[in-house]
């Protein structure tokens, strides 16, 4: 335990005066004494027993006011705590696939519901950021605290060709990291620098890397990634999350529809949809997440409010002034109490 | 009761008027009923005649010769009375309107004056830590005057030594030469080891014990947190009179205590009389002529009722 004011812990001298003074004053003669006409009776009536109860409203109330001068030097320890994202990025996919109607009442607005209420639910200091992802991943709502903002972003969505599922994590991690440096357009999302330079300049000395964090360790942004097939085009998913995993960031990701595969047909043309656990399963792993798999529309909506729940405890030095007051507050009331039941008076 | 910022010669007015005159109308101007058994020798049984008090018919002989017989009493001789005053801090205290010292100034004023009156000589021992003023007896009002003022005139000590009661029995013992009546008035708050020289005393004179208490002493009601302090050592002492254990058992050895002075009265063969605070002194001294009654009527050969044995 640390203190943020600890010159104040000198005022802790006070606490032998006080003892002292207390002492002085049982002993001195007092004044408003009752003269009676012999004590042996008295004495005799009292017993042997120690006097204790008439100290013990006091020792209370000296218990209170120590409490109280080392909540004046504001201490501070490291407390378990629930830790709050700060920042949470909702990676959408909007390919074609999603228009099934196996989720109630398709799976695309199944998932806006979802992350509607999700984000209802989420406290006011988060930002929330919405980001889709079909052929190529686009930015819908970079985070803001705006929640009319957010639930607007998620009536935006449009859908189109091809499941990108390793974009839509480069980018959601390119919001939470700006100074990221990532390449969509080939399949290792590493970026190798500018892909023209010029020739007869000597390649720039590489911008020192990062230092890598132990994967989930970045607890302040989250990513959530909704897909109901398999990547099919873009970046390895895998690799993406490999990247997300060496800054921390954690990707939970949530599986929808059918793994046998389905048949959907629309338009005159028909194509198959399956979903790909495995691969959401590892990318899951890899950055020490979960995995969520949602049948239903109502499985979904518990499968975010279960991500919405899913605090971390995690230690964090904090000011625990409140908790000294508290207590010193609680021993004042006690010696109060207990000195009007026994003795009718207040100390 | 009384305002004691009065003169003596006030105090001693006032009580003739409102107890003395009370009392001579309920003892039938007889005061020998309250000191019956003493100093009265039977000197003669005749029979009776027609002017004789009835009172004085001895019931036995009258039995045996089937007329009556009366006694007669040689009642020459003059009571001498020591009244054996403690005044000591502890008589000091009082929880009503008065202190157990003023009632005791009352009782003695009282009972100095029946005596006086009729004739029999008065004398006191003030025993205040020592044994600091003896009154030679004498007879008449002025005497009585004098041993109220004396009584009136001492300080009231905020603190003393703890009273010794064998010092004020042992000088009785050697200031008072001849068979006396003595009356001990006093709260026998004191060092014990007075008992046995109470025993002596009361073998060579006749005793009344007058026993001063107060209410307080009896029982002590809730109070709360309170200070006490003894009045004759002055030590402090914190009581919570709020816990009820301890006021049962401060009933407890207070009605203890006053069961051992009962005993220890019985076994020196003394009378007791107990005066409260809240006493009328009327009522004291009808409680008294009671209980010289009962003896006299033991020294005649009766027996006390059954609900009366102590």
């Amino acid at each position: 335990m640390t203190f943020l004011w600890s010159e104040m812990l000198w005022l802790l001298l006070i606490v032998p005066i006080l003892v002292s003074a207390y002492v002085l004053l049982l002993r001195r003669k007092k004044k408003q004494a009752l003269r009676y006409a012999s004590l042996a009776v008295v004495k005799e009536a009292m017993g042997t027993r120690p006097q204790i109860r008439r100290h013990v409203p006091p020792l209370l109330f000296l218990s209170a006011l120590t409490l109280m001068i080392i909540a004046i030097a504001r201490p501070a320890a490291v407390v378990t705590l629930p830790s709050q994202h700060e920042t949470v990025i909702l990676s959408i996919d909007v390919s074609g696939s999603m228009r099934a109607n196996d989720v109630a009442p398709s799976r695309i607005v199944a998932a806006q519901a979802a992350a509607r209420s999700f984000v209802e639910q989420q406290p006011r200091t988060t930002r929330i950021g919405v980001v889709s992802f079909a052929g190529t991943a686009s930015v819908v709502q970079p985070p803001t605290l705006n929640r009319e903002d957010i639930l607007a972003a998620l009536d935006r969505f449009q859908l189109q060709r091809g499941t990108a599922i390793g974009s839509g994590i480069l980018v959601s991690l390119k919001m939470i990291f700006p100074e990221i440096e990532i390449d969509l357009r080939s399949s290792n999302p590493r970026s190798r620098g500018p892909r023209s330079a010029a020739i007869d300049k000597a390649p720039k000395a590489q911008m020192p890397d990062f230092k890598p964090v132990p994967p989930g360790s970045y607890t302040s942004a989250v990513i959530i990634l909704l897909t109901d097939g398999q990547a099919t085009t873009g970046p390895d998913p895998i690799e993406a999350a490999r990247m997300a995993a060496e800054r921390g960031v954690r990707v939970f990701t949530v599986g929808i529809g059918t793994t046998n595969g389905e048949i959907l047909g629309e338009e005159g043309w028909s194509m198959r949809v399956r979903l790909d656990e495995a691969s959401l399963k590892r990318i899951a792993a890899v950055t020490n997440a979960e995995y969520f798999y949602a049948g239903t529309a109502t499985d979904l909506t518990k499968i975010y409010r279960t991500l919405n729940s899913r605090f971390v405890l995690e230690k964090k030095a904090t000011e625990i002034t409140a908790l000294f007051s508290a207590a010193a507050a609680v021993f004042a009331i006690f010696s109060g109490l207990l000195s009007m039941l026994w003795f009718n008076r207040i100390l | 009761m009384s305002e004691l910022t009065q003169t003596p010669e006030a105090i001693l007015r006032r009580l003739e008027w409102t107890v003395l005159r009370r009392l001579d109308g309920l003892l039938h101007g007889d005061y020998r009923t309250l000191f019956r058994g003493f100093g009265v020798d039977l000197a003669d049984l005749r029979e009776y005649q027609y002017h004789d008090d009835v009172r004085h018919i001895d019931w036995n002989v009258t039995a045996r010769m089937q007329t009556p017989y009366v006694r007669v009493y040689n009642e020459e001789r003059d009571v001498t009375a020591w009244f054996l005053l403690d005044l000591s801090p502890s008589v000091d205290f009082g929880s009503q309107k008065v202190k157990k010292r003023a009632v005791s100034t009352e009782l003695v004023t009282v009972l100095a004056r029946i005596l006086s009156r009729h004739g029999n000589r008065v004398g006191a021992l003030l025993y205040g830590g020592i044994v600091d003023t003896v009154i030679p007896a004498r007879t008449g009002r002025r005497q009585v005057l004098h041993l109220l003022h004396k009584m009136l005139a001492r300080p009231e000590l905020a603190q003393s030594t703890e009273t010794n009661l064998q010092d004020l029995l042992q000088s009785a013992f050697q200031v008072i030469p001849r068979r006396s009546l003595i009356f001990i008035v006093s709260d026998f708050i004191s060092t014990p080891g007075w008992a046995k020289p109470l025993a002596q005393l009361a073998q060579r004179h006749e005793i009344v014990a007058v026993r001063l208490y107060d209410k307080l002493e009896m029982e002590l009601p809730d109070f709360g947190l309170l200070v006490i302090q003894d009045a004759e050592t002055g030590e402090q002492v914190f009581v919570d009179t709020h816990d009820r254990t301890f006021r049962t058992r401060f009933a407890a050895v207070a009605a203890r205590r006053e069961e051992d002075l009962r005993t220890a009265f019985r076994q020196a063969g003394v009378d007791a009389l107990e005066l409260a605070t809240d006493d009328n002194i009327m009522d004291a001294i009808l409680r008294f002529a009671d209980l010289r009654k009962r003896r006299s009527r033991l020294a005649a050969g009766g027996s006390i009722p059954q609900h009366l044995e102590q």
